[in-house]
């Protein structure tokens, strides 16, 4: 057995057997609870984009779902509607580009919270 | 193995996140249970925002006010408010909406122009009924707006209650295929500059074939404006036509001081001294509105003597197309006019060039 068919093992016998996800450096795809796991990643990520990290992008590329990357990406729009319009433009699947109307088809949320009331158009 | 390792792959988290970002079974009982079922905040915000904006939209107050209320107080709770306004206000429910709008925050705005432009038209508050019925009717509505209006910040309400007022006025002529004049003729107290522009927006409509608009048609439009004159009559325009031309607003020196009126479509009028002026100036605005009036038939009104006929003839000339003059020089000539606003608008229309960045223009 090649040391490489020994590591494509080991990496299906972690994948089936535990609920670990093959994401290097990643402690959250170690969590059984899927719901712990998801808000593990979000907070991950979202401390790196609160604090102005670029490194927030490569921490959610980490994440081996695409879905969980989306659910990551709507919950940093949520908590940040100014970003909203750009954090979705990433977007992968299509429940979340749906959900994502709720905010991309929104343009005043993106506007500062600070500005007076606009005139009407 | 490929097979196999996209099969474990699939495994690899995600299926709470498929769970929370999947539409949301508002069809169900119990939508809100549905939202309370999100195991995350951000998603639950969201879900309770659709329950919120899908019962306004079917009048369902009580579920919407619920909905609205899970949602924590903040940016979210603003748009929950407008969304729900919004929706209100395409149901028919002006009143309703402006409750909403009212807690809508720095979206308060914006919630009440979408909400009075959203309203569907009714058949007790058209032109087309008898002006003895319509008149009542209009009454009641704007009523019942007004009585909603106090929940909204003071320096909101008038123009709240004008944004309602010309939705609702535009609602009963634009695209009916009739303007009769009795109804507008008749207009309550306070009504009575939206309903002026309401009328002669039909019938300005409908006056005259497209490219055939005369030079005196502001005055064939004010000899409408008469209980004995006969109804103009013609094709009805469905409501996804009725586009037309109006201008963004500018910051006019002069007209700082003046309550704008607003006017279907998204542009804003001053308003005349006396009715007649008045009248005027709804009819100026009205022949804005249809693309085909080109400049000219504006320039004789910038040298009337009432104030706002003339400012609002200098404004309309400088953002309309040209015909036969050359607009560069026409507005040249009027730097030097003694009306001051005139003049402003002749140098800011020289520096914007408005007439020169449309393409195509009006037919010749």
């Amino acid at each position: 057995m090649g040391p490489r068919l020994t590591s494509l093992l080991l990496l299906i016998a972690t994948t089936a057997l535990g609920p670990g996800c093959p994401a290097a450096g990643d402690d959250c795809a170690g969590m059984k609870d899927e719901v712990a796991r998801e808000n593990c990643q979000f907070e991950r990520v979202s401390a790196l984009f609160d604090a102005g990290d670029a490194g927030w992008k490569e921490q959610l590329a980490a994440i081996p779902s695409a879905a969980s990357r989306d659910l990551v990406r709507l919950r940093l729009a949520v908590v940040q509607p100014q970003q909203g319009p750009a954090i979705c433009a990433e977007v992968e699947t299509e429940s979340a580009k749906e959900r994502c109307r709720q905010v991309v088809g929104r343009p005043h949320l993106a506007s500062p919270p600070t500005l007076p009331p606009q005139r009407a158009p | 193995m490929i097979p196999l390792l996209a099969v474990l792959a699939l495994g690899c988290g995600g299926d709470a996140a498929d769970r929370a970002m999947g539409t949301v079974p508002t069809d169900e009982s119990d939508p809100l249970a549905a939202c309370a079922a999100q195991q995350f905040e951000e998603m639950r915000v969201l879900c309770h925002i659709q329950v919120a904006a899908e019962a306004g939209a079917e009048g369902d107050l009580a579920l919407a006010e619920r909905a609205c209320a899970e949602v924590p107080e903040g940016t979210w709770t603003h748009e929950c408010h407008f969304r729900t306004g919004e929706e209100l206000g395409r149901a028919g429910l002006p009143a309703d909406a402006v409750s909403h709008c009212a807690r809508a925050g720095r979206f308060a705005r914006f919630c009440i122009t979408h909400a009075a432009w959203a309203m569907p038209a009714k058949d007790a508050l058209s032109a087309l009924r008898p002006a003895a019925e319509l008149i009542p009717a209009m009454d009641a509505e704007l009523g019942a707006v007004e009585d909603a209006l106090p929940a909204l910040e003071t320096t909101l309400q008038p123009e709240a209650m004008d944004s309602f007022r010309i939705a609702l006025w535009s609602g009963a002529y634009l695209g009916t295929g009739r303007a009769d004049p009795a109804a507008a003729l008749g207009a309550s107290p306070g009504q009575e500059p939206q309903a002026r522009s309401a009328f002669m927006m039909e019938a300005a409509r409908l006056a005259w074939p497209r490219g055939e608009v005369p030079a005196d048609a502001v005055g064939q439009l004010l000899a409408l404006w008469s209980a004995d004159a006969e109804a103009l009559v013609g094709e009805p325009l469905p409501p996804d036509q009725r586009h037309g031309r109006y201008t963004v607003p500018l910051p006019v020196p002069c007209e700082r001081e003046l309550q704008p009126v607003p006017l279907y479509g998204g542009g804003r009028r001053i308003m005349g001294a006396t009715p007649e002026d008045d009248l005027l100036i709804a009819a100026l605005e009205a022949l804005f509105f249809r693309d085909d009036t080109t400049a000219e038939l504006f320039q004789p009104w910038i040298e009337d003597p009432r104030d706002h006929v003339r400012w609002t003839a200098a404004r309309l000339m400088r953002m309309a197309e040209p015909g036969p003059i050359d607009m560069e020089s026409t507005l040249k000539g009027l730097l030097d006019h003694p009306d001051e606003c005139v003049a402003w608008h002749a140098r800011d229309g020289l520096s914007k060039r408005a007439w020169a960045r449309k393409p195509g223009g009006p037919p010749r």
